[in-house]
């Protein structure tokens, strides 16, 4: 228990305070949960005098920033993922064990292999992260061979398919009477895929949204955000899943002392519609939602809403002249139910956020947004773009103009610049995904998120695109639009605090705010930075109290 | 057997909901199962309402709605347990029906029927021009099994609306006020009648409501429901014992009694189909023990 009237001081090698007055300094003093002052031991020697203190030189050699804060990422799906057993053609680093790749089919068998043979007689096996160009075809047979009594479940890196042994089909009381000759479904091969997928997963549901499970990923999800150095995280969608199972699951695993940060909570209003059956009964049901905030979960004046399909399944909307194939995106809610939530909740005096991946989703929710000025104008009102993948450069100054923030995604950049340049939508606008420095220079708050479990939810690996540009095949990407190594700090600090609506507390050091900091080995604004992402994150400390990294087992 | 499934599509204000309640108001020979995506109400006339329970209505002519609320999966799995003859599912406006029509091709236990998009005589070109929704309306149209043109009352020149629709999108009918013919929706796409597996001469379902303030005697209640297993096709609803409040079921002639976690009000209402007067009658001993 921290003492909440001695002033702990403490030295660092170096504080990045992200406040413009005074952008480093050597020592930081606070009591109990917040910051009294920032600057050398000399400076903040009136505060000494005149309380008890202590100096605490922990941080000696270490650098110091304001804790990270991921505005945008998804703890139920990740709680839905975490729980799998990863095999994987890409490196993870999860705080429990680094996944390496695998790259062949051999390789991909003998994993699983010893899965299976680590594992409990009869519990089912999950495994993540199969792909065919590395991984070889799959089927049921090939499952067989390495266990056909054991439950196993394969499922696609895409999320969007999985295979199921013969053990899995009993399992799941899936027969050949009832699934067999069904559009989407290849049963022979065990093979379930796109509204087949729906079918298994049905199935699936009791297993990996059981309580006692889902709790566990949600474990598995703290330890992962820690590891990032987060000191606060936004559940941009609550609800997505089961509003009840999300909300009890998180008063049990994100609530306690051993939760190094807070989790603002924005719920998804349109899965409050479908649960309440009008927008006004949803907007009811939001508001009265801050009554059961506690002190690390938070629900306040913020709500989700959705304009345009996934940006990894190609389903963004896309202004002319479109995608190559000349296949459309889709809408998630379509354009004029959107217009009638926004008015309903910026009437309300709501901070909307509007999910929107291609460039059509963002000139619609623009064009919702100028109407709503005309109709009611507000100042401050706290707008923001989510995920923005594809724009141009004149929405970026109408966002400026409008008032509203942007909060991007901008690993869609590394990982599918190369790819929708060949295959989506040509290189020109595929090197422009995440068109952040025109951000920046137009004055626009700008975020960084993770979306997880869509990217790494690793701040540093973030700041790391959005600086150099990099995409898979190591290419640099319209380097114009790179952003510094302070904006990019800015925009998973203080920028993401504005995203949030925290930022009088969180997301910067000075004197006054939460004593949130990220404990860092390296100065991100000192290093190289293409070695932004390797920095080792030490620790953090959460509210004044301090939560050192396990160090990862191999 | 599988269950025939009709999709009803159309961007928002088209009329689904309209033609929707139009059929399960008139004389049905089948009972429907009516599922609803439309991101919101389930907005069936109040007095066709037999009961309502979670995200499900049960009406007075045994046919039974549900909200999908973004899950069609699990309410196509619920609906597999009651006795529908026919789904119909009301497309999300933002969809487009013919691939909502692959989860009727996918789901086992159902096959498609059809898919109709409804267009809104008044508003049909300028949704096609508009740059957000021209395209949605457009696929959604191409796609349609069968064209169904509403609000051509509210038209000037009706019939060059009609043929211009036609004309751009291949056959439709004139669909007056949500009024149509019912063999057009639950035909196939060619406008014909399915080959059924409805009889015609299948007696027609009725419903009685019980209700009841007094705590039930267990046992006998159960032994009651029962006795009624095998006389109707469903009960649903809830009751308060000695033991507590349940929720009852009774489908394919099996009754449940589950623990509900809360009191309803009235303590007992429980919803009686069945054929011809056997609601009625099984009304009888049901009163008899709250008496």
């Amino acid at each position: 228990m921290t003492d909440s009237t001695r002033i702990v001081v403490y030295p660092a090698r170096r504080i990045v305070t992200m406040n413009r007055a005074l952008p480093t300094a050597d020592a930081v003093a606070v009591r109990g949960d917040q910051i009294v002052e920032v600057g050398t031991l000399e400076s903040m020697q009136p505060w000494l005098d005149a309380h008890p203190h202590s100096i605490d030189d922990r941080f000696r050699d270490a650098v110091l920033t304001p804790g990270f804060i991921d505005p945008h990422l998804h703890p139920a799906m990740a709680a839905v993922l975490l729980p799998m057993e990863f095999i994987t053609a890409m490196e993870w680093k999860l705080p429990w064990g680094r996944v390496t790749p695998t790259l062949t089919a051999d390789a991909f068998d003998t994993r699983l292999m010893e899965l299976h043979r680590g594992r409990a007689a009869g519990e089912p096996l999950l495994v993540w992260g199969y792909h065919q160009l590395w991984h070889g075809a799959m089927a049921r047979q090939r499952i067989n061979a390495i266990d056909p009594v054991r439950p196993i479940v394969v499922w696609h890196r895409s999320f969007h398919e999985l295979y199921l042994n013969d053990a899995a089909l009993d399992w799941l009381e899936i027969t050949e009477a009832e699934a067999g000759n069904r559009k989407h479904i290849d049963l022979a091969k065990g093979h379930f895929f796109e509204t087949g997928l729906g079918y298994a997963i049905n199935r699936l549901n009791p297993h990996i949204l059981a309580p006692s499970r889902f709790r566990g990923g949600l474990h598995r999800l703290r330890a992962v955000a820690h590891a990032g150095g987060h000191t606060t995280i936004g559940d941009m969608a609550v609800g997505i899943f089961d509003f009840d199972l999300e909300w009890s699951s998180f008063l049990e695993c994100l609530n306690d002392e051993q939760t190094p940060f807070r989790t603002e909570l924005i719920a998804s209003g349109l899965a409050a519609l479908g649960a309440k059956q009008s927008n006004e009964a949803a907007l009811e049901f939001i508001r009265a939602l801050p009554e059961r905030n506690t002190d690390r979960l938070r629900f306040s004046d913020h709500v989700k809403l959705f304009a345009d399909g996934a940006m990894f399944s190609q389903l963004a909307q896309m202004q002319p002249p479109g995608y190559i194939d000349g296949h459309h995106g889709e809408w998630l809610s379509p354009p004029d139910l959107l217009e009638e939530q926004v008015r309903l909740y910026w009437n309300a005096g709501f901070k909307i956020h509007v999910h929107c991946c291609g460039d059509l989703a963002v000139e619609l929710t623009l064009d919702i947004l100028e109407k709503m000025q005309w109709e009611r104008p507000r100042f401050n009102h706290g707008f923001t773009i989510e995920h923005f993948g594809f724009s141009t450069s004149e929405q970026v100054q109408r966002i400026a103009r409008l008032g509203a923030n942007v909060s991007a995604n901008v690993y869609y950049l590394h990982e599918l610049s190369a790819i929708y340049a060949r295959q989506g939508i040509g290189f020109e606008r595929a090197s422009q995904i995440a068109r952040l420095k025109s951000c920046f220079d137009a004055g626009v708050t700008t975020a960084l998120h993770s979306d997880f479990t869509m990217a790494p939810a690793e701040p540093l690996n973030s700041a790391w695109v959005a600086v150099n540009r990099i995409n898979a095949e190591g290419e640099v990407m319209a380097e114009p639009e790179c952003l510094t190594p302070y904006e990019a700090l800015a925009a998973i600090t203080i920028n993401a605090a504005w995203v949030l609506g925290r930022e009088s507390d969180v997301g910067s050091i000075r004197a006054g705010k939460k004593a949130d900091f990220a404990i860092l080995e390296a100065d991100p604004l000192e290093v190289p930075p293409e070695q932004l992402k390797d920095i080792r994150i030490l620790g953090t400390m959460f509210e004044g109290t301090h939560y050192p990294t396990q160090p990862a087992e191999s | 057997m599988s269950v025939p499934v009709t999709i009803i599509g159309g961007y928002l204000g088209a009329g689904k909901t309209t033609l929707i309640n139009r059929l399960l108001a008139g004389p049905l020979d089948r009972t429907l199962g009516v599922l609803i995506n439309d991101f919101g109400a389930i907005n069936v006339d109040a007095e066709l309402i037999a009961a309502h329970e979670g995200e499900t209505l049960t009406l007075t002519n045994g046919c039974v709605c549900c909200s999908i609320a973004n899950d069609f999966g699990s309410a196509l799995e619920r609906l597999r347990d009651s006795n529908i003859d026919h789904v119909l599912v009301e497309a999300s406006g933002a969809a487009v029906p013919s691939k909502v029509a692959d989860i009727a091709q996918t789901w086992p236990g159902y096959r498609l029927a059809g898919t109709r998009v409804l267009v809104d005589a008044t508003d049909w070109r300028r949704q096609l021009n508009d740059k957000y929704i021209g395209h949605l309306v457009r696929a959604q149209l191409h796609g349609a099994g069968l064209r169904l043109v509403t609000k051509l009352d509210l038209c000037d020149q009706p019939d060059r609306e009609l043929d211009a629709i036609q004309r751009e999108f291949g056959r439709a009918h004139p669909s007056a006020s949500g009024q149509v013919e019912p063999g057009l929706i639950f035909g196939d796409d060619r406008g014909g009648a399915l080959p059924s597996d409805v009889s015609s001469t299948r007696p027609a379902l009725t419903s009685t409501v019980f209700e009841s303030r007094v705590t039930l005697p267990h046992q006998p209640l159960l032994d009651v429901l029962s006795a009624l297993a095998n006389r109707l096709e469903r009960i649903k609803g809830w009751v308060e014992t000695e033991r507590g409040p349940f929720v009852v079921q009774l489908a394919g002639h099996r009754v449940t009694m589950t623990p509900a976690a809360q009191a309803h009000n009235p303590a007992n209402q429980l919803v009686l189909i069945g054929t011809n007067d056997a609601p009625h009658l099984a009304s009888e001993p049901l009163r008899r023990l709250s008496s």
